[in-house]
């Protein structure tokens, strides 16, 4: 039990970890100790991803486990650290971090509790423990009346979408007489009789599914949460919480529906349109660098859709490898919006203009990072893209990668926008130069280095694609 | 063959080695000479890839890639490198390293940012070397869009003119060719296997494949568009002369010399060769629009005044006659159309680099404001000229080669639509040689326009190496065209077969 | 007996819904929603679900609505009437509520509906209560100690959230 468990205890020793820290009387002003410290045991935590899983199951199916539900909690893990790591120049200033921490880790173990979920019950569980806790990181900074304003629409937002959520579950429930994945394929078995039950109860799962995601039209609330969040928590949202559901969607829909293809296929074709193309339309006019990725992130969205629609290994194994390399592509961006943002204050789009001439490296990364997010060769983002198509262009959905490769032109256009503000464009008053710390140029590098070499690695890839399935 | 698939492998590890070395150095000097030693070595690669290509096929072997090699990439999806040469690939290696070799020169004299576009021109030259050796599709897509990126820096950051909107307009244009360009791939891969199991990239797998012609009639049209656009298929040419008019120097010599290549060559090997049924089916769509740009583009030159959309829209219109060459889907048009992709490709770089060398030193492009040229600087206003001549299809050169192999060739189809077809397009070579008389004519003959013309300085030797490895191509092939010739006739034996399966 | 008891309370959950958000006076609204909520707690009592319409009770009338009161009075003007629904919004909201309705109403009425057979036993408090404590046999331990953690991280929430005060006064 403590192994197949692993990827929990040690987060939950984390919290315990943090809470009696916290409790320690007499901290002094500088966190810079604690947040080294803290860094470590998240490094940690992520180094003990690599010992290999056993497949494995707990608690009468409640928790299921195995290689590629570990490779998942890794990735996440991973992400985690390094947004920690970015966090940094942000946290030394404040008194909060332990609990920004406990907060942080308390959502990661939602995440895994529900990535490991072979049971409704545990999903929804999961799925809230991913979502609340974010709404109080999300209205982090006190005293910002705009960050307060993310948090509050945060938690509406998910407390709507998961009663929605939760009213689709009950519905199944109230269908197949089981709360198990498993089960539940058994009954659902696409018989028309029964369609009629299942179409109103899979809407409104897939309603909050989309919400968590943020897949058009349940993506209202994303831009505003997005900017007024603080960075680190944006980046979060975008990255790490939207993959969370993304993993679990996949299993739900591979494992619980996988008689009911026909009905969900073209729910997901439909959405997939809307949201790369509304993503990316909406994309094209921000000025604001976090709206603008919170945009670009809906969009992103969209293709992750259709390497589901792949539904197989080969669909799985794309939206895994998608992810890390959307960890490092998204992280990138971030990161370099993040460390400016805690330098200068700056977030526009103009502010940014002329940046290569006093902050090369930094403008060196968003450059890659906007290459890897439109999916340019050579960076990594070239192969995620292209092996999602792929795995949708094998079950013959041609016209439907047409339309994601001409909206992939569109999100180019507004992602050399940002390109051609720091290489041509002149400014008056460019950013200054300035180092970041150590953390956060680690984690820099740690995301340039996987932009530009987790492509060439096939090893990777090819690694996924021994622990997916397909239906 | 270790040494010889090595000689393969170089193509992409010389100028990946010469990135490398030009991150580490700053002093501007090492900059110009590691570039130019990269890719003079990268030249005399091509030279020796050229020899050993013609020693093996002399020796009798006939094989119908040569120095293959082939490692597993993606096991997983059966994606491999696999590199190989055939004749048509040798020709555009061979011009490749020639324009790049060239450009490096042409461009000495940049000073902003140099590290950075050195940096830029290589990779897109890299992109390009990666691009024609491949032969696997997969590899294949990934150099074509590798090359389409530093070209929007290029353009962007040392263009001149409407440089942004030029730069976003090719790119976005470009990568809109490649949307549609994976999709027909990925078609392509789906349907290379018709147990569906063993799916793959390998162009040479797919060729011995029949795919159905159904699924033929719906990715022909999308690769042969998605290869068009940089191929500058009317009427989506008009990246072209944006594009080429503000890019500065080396990237219009590049991208017109070599990238417009990746197009036809894409036409030709991926398009004709693996969906050859729906070729012959469709190829008349393509005739018409490719007959149209020939026509426009030479029209279209006449009434232009700057040097640069004089050679852009002269580049659609030759650009337009390698399209055509491929479309009459016979073995004598095609091999034609390759020969025009290298006429093409040294003479619009020879003119590109002339453009810039001229616009150094007379500040406009305008030829209306120009006169007398060839009396101040001799060398540049002849080798300006030997070049239009060469465009103009004047025996001896390479251009008169090519075209007259094309025409011949489009009248092997002894049908009533190819007829006139060719005819219209062979009316193009008068109304080329008008435009570059004219041009010829206004600005580098008559009376010196300017007082302050006549401290102007000739070539330098920089401009003067540039210069003679362009024309030097440009006559070598001129008067032996047989060397390329037979070499790309019979490497055109498989796509034949396979149009006539 | 029981079917009178039935349809009294459905009446009531109904009116009191419908006056719930129809009325202007914020309070009063609040005490429509104890009404309706404590009126579900009755249909449950009859169908008897004890458990149940006690978890109802406490929950939803003891807790969440109570919240709702205490919010509503410390709130300024909360006696004041809120402003009117303006013809588009009404327009939405029955457009909205109405199409959610049809929905709801084709699907449940699509659905061929049995009587169970069979005596209704309902699980005693103490089984409940063993079941959710069980390692092994359908116990539900891990959902209750992860909700367990869930509410130790939304108590750090909520700390955070409020300590702004003592962060200023620094």
């Amino acid at each position: 039990m403590l192994v197949l468990l692993r990827y929990e205890f040690i987060l939950v020793a984390l919290i315990v970890i943090f809470l009696l820290a916290w409790l320690i009387p007499g901290k002094s002003e500088d966190r810079s100790l604690s947040l080294f410290w803290i860094n470590v045991l998240l490094f940690i935590n992520f180094l003990f991803g690599f010992i290999p899983v056993e497949e494995g199951v707990l608690f009468n199916n409640m928790f299921y486990t195995n290689e590629a539900i570990g490779v998942q909690k890794m990735l996440l893990n991973f992400g985690a650290l390094i947004i920690s790591l970015q966090a940094y120049d942000w946290l030394k200033s404040n008194r909060n971090a332990f609990e920004f921490y406990l907060l942080l880790i308390s959502t990661l173990l939602g995440m895994f509790f529900m990535i490991s979920a072979r049971n409704l019950l545990m999903l929804y569980v999961g799925l809230e423990m991913a979502t609340l806790p974010l709404a109080a990181l999300a209205a982090f900074e006190t005293d910002s009346k705009r960050s307060a304003e993310s948090g509050i629409k945060l938690i509406l937002n998910s407390v709507l979408s998961s009663a929605i959520f939760l009213f689709g579950l009950a519905l199944l429930y109230g269908e197949t007489g089981s709360l198990h994945f498993s089960d539940m394929a058994g009954k659902l078995t696409g018989n028309p009789d029964g369609y009629r039950d299942t179409t109103l109860s899979l809407l409104l799962v897939f309603t909050g599914f989309g919400f968590k995601i943020s897949i058009v039209p349940f993506h209202l609330w994303t831009a505003d949460v997005y900017e007024g969040a603080p960075v680190s928590i944006t980046s979060y949202l975008s990255v790490i919480s939207k993959s969370s559901v993304v993993f679990v969607f996949i299993s739900f829909l591979y494992i619980a529906l996988k008689n009911m293809a026909p009905l969900w296929i073209p729910f997901l074709m439909v959405t997939s349109v809307l949201t790369m193309t509304l993503g990316n339309i909406f994309a094209l006019r921000q000025q604001n660098m976090k709206r603008f990725l919170a945009f670009s992130s809906i969009a992103q969205a969209g293709y992750i859709l259709i390497g589901i629609l792949g539904a197989s290994a080969l669909g799985m194994s794309s939206v895994i490898f998608f992810v890390l390399i959307y960890i490092f592509s998204n992280l990138g961006a971030f990161g370099v919006v993040s460390v400016i943002s805690a330098q200068t204050g700056k977030e526009n789009l103009d502010d940014y203009k002329g940046m290569y001439h006093t902050n090369p490296m930094l403008s060196l990364l968003l450059l890659l990072s906007m290459f890897s997010l439109a999916g340019v060769p050579p960076t990594a983002g070239f192969f995620g893209k292209l092996f999602m198509l792929m795995a949708a262009a094998g079950k013959g959905y041609y016209i439907l990668i047409l339309i994601a490769a001409l909206n992939m032109i569109i999100s180019l256009y507004y992602y050399l926008r940002i390109i051609k503000s720091m290489f041509m464009d002149k400014s008056e008053s460019p950013i200054a130069y300035f180092r970041s710390s150590i953390y956060s140029r680690i984690a820099l590098v740690i995301c340039f280095a996987g932009i530009i070499l987790t492509g060439f690695f096939s090893g990777i890839f090819d690694y996924f694609y021994s622990i997916s399935f397909g239906i | 063959m270790p040494a010889e698939s090595n000689m393969l492998l170089a193509f992409i590890f010389i100028p990946l080695l010469t990135l490398l070395c030009l991150l580490a150095v700053k002093d501007l000097n090492r900059i110009r000479w590691i570039s130019a030693a990269g890719m003079g070595l990268q030249l005399l690669n091509a030279i020796h890839l050229l020899v050993q290509f013609l020693i093996e096929r002399s020796s009798g072997n006939l094989d119908p890639v040569l120095f293959e090699i082939q490692e597993e990439w993606y096991t997983a999806i059966r994606i491999s490198l696999h590199f190989g040469v055939d004749g048509i690939s040798v020709v555009m290696v061979v011009l490749t390293a020639i324009v790049t070799f060239a450009g490096i020169f042409a461009s000495w004299t940049v000073s902003y940012w140099t590290k950075e576009f050195y940096f830029s021109l290589i990779l897109l030259s890299m992109a390009s070397f990666g691009f024609f050796i491949s032969l696997d599709l997969f590899t294949l897509f990934f150099f074509y869009e590798l090359a389409v990126i530093p070209m929007y820096l290029l353009i962007g950051i040392w263009g001149s003119g409407t440089k942004e909107y030029a730069a976003m307009k090719l790119t976005l244009m470009l990568m809109g060719g490649s949307a549609l360009l994976m999709v027909g791939l990925l078609g392509l891969y789906f349907y290379s296997d018709p147990t569906g199991t063993n799916y793959t990239f390998d162009m040479l797998k797919i060729a011995s494949v029949k795919i159905p012609i159904d699924a033929q009639r719906f990715f022909f049209p999308l690769i042969f568009v998605g290869f068009g656009i940089i191929g500058a298929l009317f009427p989506l040419h008009t990246w072209s002369p944006d594009g080429h008019s503000a890019a500065p120097t080396a990237a219009s010599m590049v991208h017109a010399g070599v990238l417009m290549k990746l197009g036809g060559y894409g036409c030709l090997k991926v398009a004709t060769m693996l969906l050859p049924e729906a070729a012959n089916e469709m190829s008349w769509i393509f005739i018409v629009l490719a007959t149209a740009g020939v026509i426009y583009g030479a029209y279209t030159t006449i009434i232009q005044t700057d040097l640069k959309y004089i050679n852009a829209y002269s580049s659609v219109s030759h650009c337009a006659l390698v399209l055509l060459g491929i479309c009459m889907l016979n073995r004598t048009a095609m091999t034609g159309a390759v020969l025009q992709m290298f006429s093409h490709g040294v003479m619009t770089a020879l003119f590109f680099s002339l453009i810039g060398m001229i616009y150094e030193r007379s500040h406009t492009r305008d030829i209306t404001r120009m006169g007398g040229l060839l009396k101040v600087i001799p060398y540049l206003g002849t080798v300006y000229i030997i070049a239009g001549l060469c465009s103009l299809g004047l025996p001896g050169f390479s251009g008169f080669v090519a075209e007259i192999t094309v025409f011949i060739g489009a009248f092997q189809n002894d049908d009533m639509f190819h007829r006139v077809a060719t005819i219209i397009a062979t009316t193009s070579i008068v109304v080329t040689a008008v435009y570059i008389l004219r041009v010829v004519g206004i600005f580098l003959l008559g009376p010196v326009a300017h007082e302050e013309y006549h401290s102007l300085k000739d070539a330098r030797w920089f401009e003067r190496v540039a210069t003679v490895t362009l024309l030097s191509a440009i006559v070598i092939v001129g008067i032996y065209p047989f060397w390329f010739s037979d070499m790309i006739y019979e490497s055109l034996g498989g796509v034949v077969m396979n149009l006539g399966r | 007996m029981k079917a009178i008891l039935f349809y009294i309370f459905s009446v009531l959950i109904l009116a009191c819904g419908i006056f719930t958000v129809t009325s202007r006076k914020i309070y009063r609204a609040a005490i429509f929603l104890l009404l309706t909520v404590v009126s579900v707690a009755a249909l449950y009592f009859l169908m008897e679900y004890t458990f149940l319409g006690v978890v109802q009770l406490v929950i939803y009338a003891g807790g969440i609505v109570v919240l709702i009161l205490f919010a509503v009075l410390l709130t300024h003007d909360s006696g004041s009437l809120l402003p009117p629904l303006g013809v588009k919004r009404t327009v939405a909201t029955f457009a909205l509520t109405g199409t959610g309705l049809t929905v709801f109403l084709y699907t449940i009425l699509g659905r061929k509906v049995e009587p169970g057979s069979g005596e209704f036993n309902e699980p005693s408090v103490k089984m409940i209560g063993g079941q959710l404590l069980d390692l092994y046999n359908f116990g539900f331990v891990l959902p209750f100690e992860a909700i367990s953690i869930l509410l130790l991280a939304a108590m750090v929430g909520c700390i955070v959230l409020a300590m702004k005060f003592s962060k200023t006064m620094n």
